[in-house]
């Protein structure tokens, strides 16, 4: 049978098959902060339209519950952007189970009442932990097969620990799972900056040229937060910086920004080319030039002219504890673009900013004709993206100073996505629920991709299994992390960028 | 030169007021809009424009007819608020073009364009004298957008208008040294719920047969204008050619010049019924073009799943989108009778 004719031109206003979700977790932080809101949006926004939530938690809410506190929740989050008959209409949608994740009980109830619908979508927003009993329980009471209906899978990260349970994990959901009904969600991936980097990359002719080891001297990948924990302490303690955010968010980011041209946008596509430069990725051991990775965890300080305590007094927080909350490390990319050019990683709690940015450092100019006559080192020319807050591209180039001389001044040209565009972009769970929803699963990370990046960090890990505490440097909160964070650039003439 | 109209004079009044009303940073213009009207017109501006406040950043030129002796020309700008409170401004510069006709003059207007970007023009103005717009805009404007419905409010034939914008699209691809001016009718987007209703209907594998087969359809409770620009994406998608057309319907010749007859009905319910050569009769039909909700009666079927695209959010659509749209452009090209196909 030949395609719908009167279809062409029409895709972008997909709006997904009627659904139910089932949100594992529903009653957790997540389901509250993300999840209900960008379901709520989509559906203000006439992006989703038949569709069913199902909470499925152990808090003992009936149905009813659940629906005030959702009402309260989009109350406090949308205020006045929303009208009560709006609220209503969602809140009809709505459905709660409460039920243990590892026993039949609430199963069965979800087998009775929605394995009948056409396209279950089961987000699993619970603690890591419960992530194989939710998956066996799903595939023992056969509410992942059936010749009529369509299922899916939306996994939130942690995704495993190391590569060793990434791999479990993996096993267990493919044994029930296709890949292709798998989501692994990284909300960074969803961010319009983050996704803006293909286009700035891919949809202008003149970087391409320069996007490699003629031109380039460093890459620099910031995630500076000025948060702490907060309540994360059991989580974080058995995670650490290294986990928490390198395994996931820092090597997205340096995928984006390192990955060749793919063919086309299919999701896979553009996936293999990541696969690509995680394999890449010279892997850090005990035997690497040191430093080449530099730990931390922050003492108590000052954040917004508030004091704030020290990690090891936070709650559920081992008082000695040798996690680190900082890291900072080099990477090389052994392709024939990245051959020699240094990447360097940075991430940190409680910083004295929230910062996410690129910046790519070109070289100088082969033959210095100006600022020689009174040693001014002559500044680089950088380009930095910035992902969050103030989101924007800069070019940093010399200009001459006005008057007589050739004194030269470094100046920035700026573009603020809110300057140009001044709309306000969908929230990065909006995008990837919605993309899930039609089908698309290319801001999604593959199983490939999670395994080559937790293969690569749990080497580096493992450099430091046994002397994590001489290992451990300190930085006050609000600082711009650790002073020894300059020992990974000095051997390349370079340094941090400011916070 | 006028002093009203001199260039340097406007810039100079548009800085000092953005300078009062908007303290925290001055916004890069996006795109010049320029806007012909009739004065009497001016409500329809302000509702188009209200689309893109907050949104979109641009430097706005109303040219709008007045019936006055000398035309006059006064800048205004207006600043609110973006989801972050911070202030998104229109530069408006306001040319009243009076009897002298000095303020439609390409003379007058395009030394006020801020350089080097782009130029939409939004013409909501009477398509006669056409030759005279084309020679104007060609190799200055990105993008002209018209609005045929708007021309039908004013006892303008739909059928003489999409004429007219085909001539245009034609006639440009006649000058190639000068770069593509891409068109488009705010009309095309109002049909697009109708064209997305009609596309679901025809999904389901067990309903695309009927599509080769149909030999008549009537729609109602729409204008002409937009059931003209329905039909002929009809046409397009399904290779019809035009083959007669009188007040009350069109003819088509379909692959197998088969002829399908398409008619506006002088009728308030919002449907369109298709019927196909086997008697079979399908029915859509809907509450508000932009309504989630569409009733669809075939075979014994019902479905109601459709993404409404607002009225706002096809002006803000139109103005993102640069370039030409080949499924508009290939519709509009369907206008071919047999004895205009010289245009072809």
């Amino acid at each position: 049978m030949q395609k719908n004719p009167l279809s062409e031109g029409l895709t972008a206003h997909n709006t997904p098959e009627p659904f139910v979700i089932v949100i594992f977790g529903a009653s957790g932080d997540l389901s509250a902060k993300k999840l209900i809101p960008a379901l709520f949006s989509l559906f203000t926004h006439n992006h989703i339209i038949d569709f069913t939530i199902v909470g499925f938690a152990r808090s003992r809410w009936s149905s009813s519950d659940f629906k005030e506190k959702t009402a309260a929740l989009i109350h406090n989050r949308f205020g006045t952007q929303t009208t009560e008959q709006e609220t209503a209409e969602f809140l009809k949608r709505i459905h709660y189970i409460s039920a243990p994740y590892d026993t039949d009980e609430g199963y069965t109830l979800l087998k009775k009442k929605f394995a009948a619908q056409k396209h279950l979508i089961y987000y699993l927003a619970t603690p890591p932990h419960m992530y194989e009993p939710i998956i066996s329980q799903l595939g023992k009471n056969r509410l992942t097969q059936s010749a009529d209906s369509t299922f899916k899978i939306v996994v939130e990260k942690p995704f495993g620990h190391d590569v060793t349970s990434a791999k479990l994990l993996n096993s267990k959901l493919l044994s029930i799972f296709k890949e292709t009904q798998v989501y692994r969600i990284d909300h960074y991936l969803g961010k319009e900056t983050v996704q803006n980097i293909i286009v700035f990359r891919f949809g202008n002719g003149i970087y391409e040229p320069i996007w490699n080891n003629r031109y380039i001297d460093h890459v620099q990948i910031t995630v500076a937060e000025k948060a702490g924990i907060e309540m994360r302490g059991s989580y974080y303690e058995n995670a650490g910086a290294i986990r928490d955010m390198v395994q996931n968010h820092l090597l997205q980011l340096l995928c984006m920004v390192a990955m060749e041209a793919p063919n086309d946008l299919e999701p896979d596509s553009i996936r293999n080319e990541k696969v690509k430069v995680l394999k890449a990725l010279r892997p850090i051991t005990v035997d690497s030039p040191q430093p080449a990775v530099i730990r931390a965890q922050y003492r108590a300080g000052i954040i917004d002219g508030e004091k704030v305590k020290a990690y090891r007094k936070e709650d559920k927080v081992d008082p000695h504890s040798i996690i680190e909350t900082y890291v900072c490390m080099r990477l090389f990319i052994d392709t024939w673009r990245w051959s020699g050019v240094p990447f360097f990683l940075r991430t940190g709690k409680r910083l004295s900013r929230r910062l996410t940015e690129i910046s790519i450092q070109f070289k100088t100019p082969p033959h210095l004709l100006f600022g020689q006559a009174d040693s001014t080192p002559i500044s680089p020319n950088t380009l930095t993206l910035t992902i969050q807050p103030d989101e924007g591209i800069t070019f940093r180039f010399n200009s001459k100073l006005p008057g007589f001389t050739t004194k030269m001044r470094a100046v920035n040209m700026n573009f603020t996505y809110g300057s140009s565009f001044a709309e306000k972009s969908p929230d990065a769970y909006e995008r990837l629920l919605l993309d899930m929803m039609l089908n698309d699963a290319t801001l999604f990370t593959r199983n490939d991709e999670i395994e080559q990046a937790w293969k690569f960090v749990s080497q580096l890990i493992s450099c430091f299994k046994n002397d994590a505490d001489k290992n451990l440097f300190f930085y006050n909160a609000g600082s711009a992390g650790p002073e020894e964070a300059h020992l990974i650039m000095t051997p390349y003439n370079s340094t941090w960028r400011k916070l | 030169m006028s002093r009203e109209l001199n260039p340097a004079v406007i810039e100079n009044n548009i800085i000092s007021q953005l300078r009062q009303l908007s303290s925290n940073n001055i916004r890069t213009s996006l795109f010049n809009l320029l806007l012909f009207y009739d004065i009497k017109d001016q409500g329809t501006i302000e509702d188009l424009l209200s689309s893109i406040f907050g949104k979109r950043p641009a430097r706005i030129i109303h040219i709008r007819n007045k019936d006055a002796d000398l035309t006059n020309a006064y800048v205004k700008v207006r600043c609110h608020a973006d989801y972050e409170q911070n202030q998104v401004c229109f530069q408006e510069i306001i040319i009243e073009n009076g009897l002298d006709n000095i303020g439609i003059a390409v003379g007058a207007w395009l030394p006020l364009c801020t350089h080097d970007i782009p130029i939409i023009v939004i013409w909501l103005c009477r398509l006669i004298p056409f030759e005279d717009l084309v020679q104007t805009f060609y190799g200055i404007a990105d993008k002209i957008i018209f609005c045929t419905e708007f021309n039908e409010t004013k006892a303008e034939d739909p059928f003489a208008v999409c004429l007219n914008i085909l001539k245009l699209i034609l006639s440009d691809r006649e000058h190639p040294s000068h770069p593509r001016l891409s068109v488009s009718d705010f009309t095309w987007l109002k049909s697009l719920p109708l064209r997305q209703k009609t596309a679901a209907l025809f999904d389901p594998k067990d309903m695309r047969s009927a599509l080769y087969d149909l030999n008549k359809i009537i729609i109602s409770g729409t204008r002409r204008s937009v059931a003209l620009l329905y039909f002929l994406w009809l046409a397009s998608r399904l290779d019809w050619n035009l083959i007669h057309k009188d007040d009350s319907q069109l003819q088509f010749h379909d692959h197998k010049r088969d002829i399908i007859t398409v008619q506006l009905a002088d009728d308030h319910r919002k449907r369109i019924v298709f019927a196909t050569k086997e008697n079979q009769e399908f029915t859509l039909s809907w509450q508000s073009l932009y309504s989630s909700t569409t009733d669809a009666e075939s075979m014994g079927k019902t479905t109601s799943r459709s993404r409404p695209f607002g009225a706002q959010e096809q002006v803000l659509r139109e103005l993102d989108s640069p370039g030409p749209n080949l499924l508009y452009y290939n519709a509009l090209k369907k206008l071919s009778l047999p004895e205009l196909s010289e245009h072809e």
